[in-house]
């Protein structure tokens, strides 16, 4: 990856900072110009998914370490990045599609589990690259939506 | 450019408050700030006390909420059940563009009644019509 445009913060993984994180990279995406406050806003909802679920993911095994966040700010594009060394990413909870189900069936929405049907509705592209040795999130917004 | 930002520990506590008022027979509770993992748990708290001391009827004022991500939405979710078992009704008012919208993606504003004003959230039990704004 070219490093022209790139940001990196690395906060402890603890749910405190979650604003942080948040504030800073959706900072660093509006020194785009071409991108409109709207995908400003998407940025930060997926900053927040991406890493509440790797500081979740660190509660499950027991430990607190850091999250690394990296946002490239390329050409086209807005490139984000959420590492941790958690060891393996959650199995994906119940989807978001049953929120176009019949009324009667909505008293069983989740109350867990849809951060990542969010994160796949939201940005353009997502990769998830999970090992024993942690997990990687990678989230792409282009700067005009494609269809 | 590359700027790398590595915070010290420990932060300071983000701005978070949450406010609770009696409005005839229900119960506003007004989050300000961001709802999230940071602060889901007290507002969590703060409902499962005034379930416990009788309150049926919940409004959640999402007027002073500037942020709300699946953690926030699934806390409404499960507030709304714990409600709903309870035999009262839960609804939320004056969400702001970008809350709605994810009120809308995670499918709540279509069991649960959104108003655009407080005034009209505390109306009669039995009159619950949805408005959405």
């Amino acid at each position: 990856m070219n490093d022209d445009g790139v940001v990196e913060l690395e906060i402890p993984a603890r749910p405190e900072y979650l604003s942080l994180a948040r504030h800073i990279i959706a900072s660093a995406a509006a020194l785009d110009p071409r991108l409109r406050d709207e995908r400003i806003d998407d940025l930060r909802l997926l900053v927040s998914e991406a890493a509440t679920n790797a500081i979740e993911a660190y509660v499950h095994v027991g430990g607190s370490d850091r999250v690394l966040l990296r946002c490239n700010l390329a050409d086209d594009r807005v490139d984000i990045e959420v590492l941790d060394t958690a060891g393996g990413f959650d199995a994906p909870g119940p989807s978001l599609e049953v929120a176009s189900r019949e009324p009667g069936v909505l008293d069983d929405l989740p109350e867990r589990g849809f951060g990542l049907p969010l994160m796949q509705m939201l940005a353009d592209e997502t990769a998830i690259t999970s090992s024993d040795g942690g997990t990687t999130v990678r989230l792409t917004v282009y700067t005009t939506r494609r269809p | 450019m590359s700027v790398r930002v590595r915070p010290a520990a420990p932060q300071t506590p983000m701005l978070f408050d949450l406010h609770v008022n009696d409005r005839g027979s229900w119960t506003v509770v007004a989050p300000v700030g961001e709802l999230d993992l940071a602060s889901a748990p007290r507002v969590r708290s703060e409902v499962l006390n005034i379930l416990a001391d009788g309150a049926r009827c919940i409004v959640i004022d999402l007027g002073g909420v500037d942020f709300l991500d699946s953690l926030g939405a699934g806390l409404l979710i499960a507030i709304r059940k714990r409600v709903q078992g309870l035999g009262g009704e839960l609804r939320l008012c004056r969400p702001e563009p970008h809350v709605v919208r994810v009120l809308a993606l995670a499918g709540i504003d279509r069991v649960v009644a959104v108003f655009p004003t407080v005034e009209e959230a505390v109306g009669p039990v039995d009159d619950a019509t949805v408005a959405v704004r």
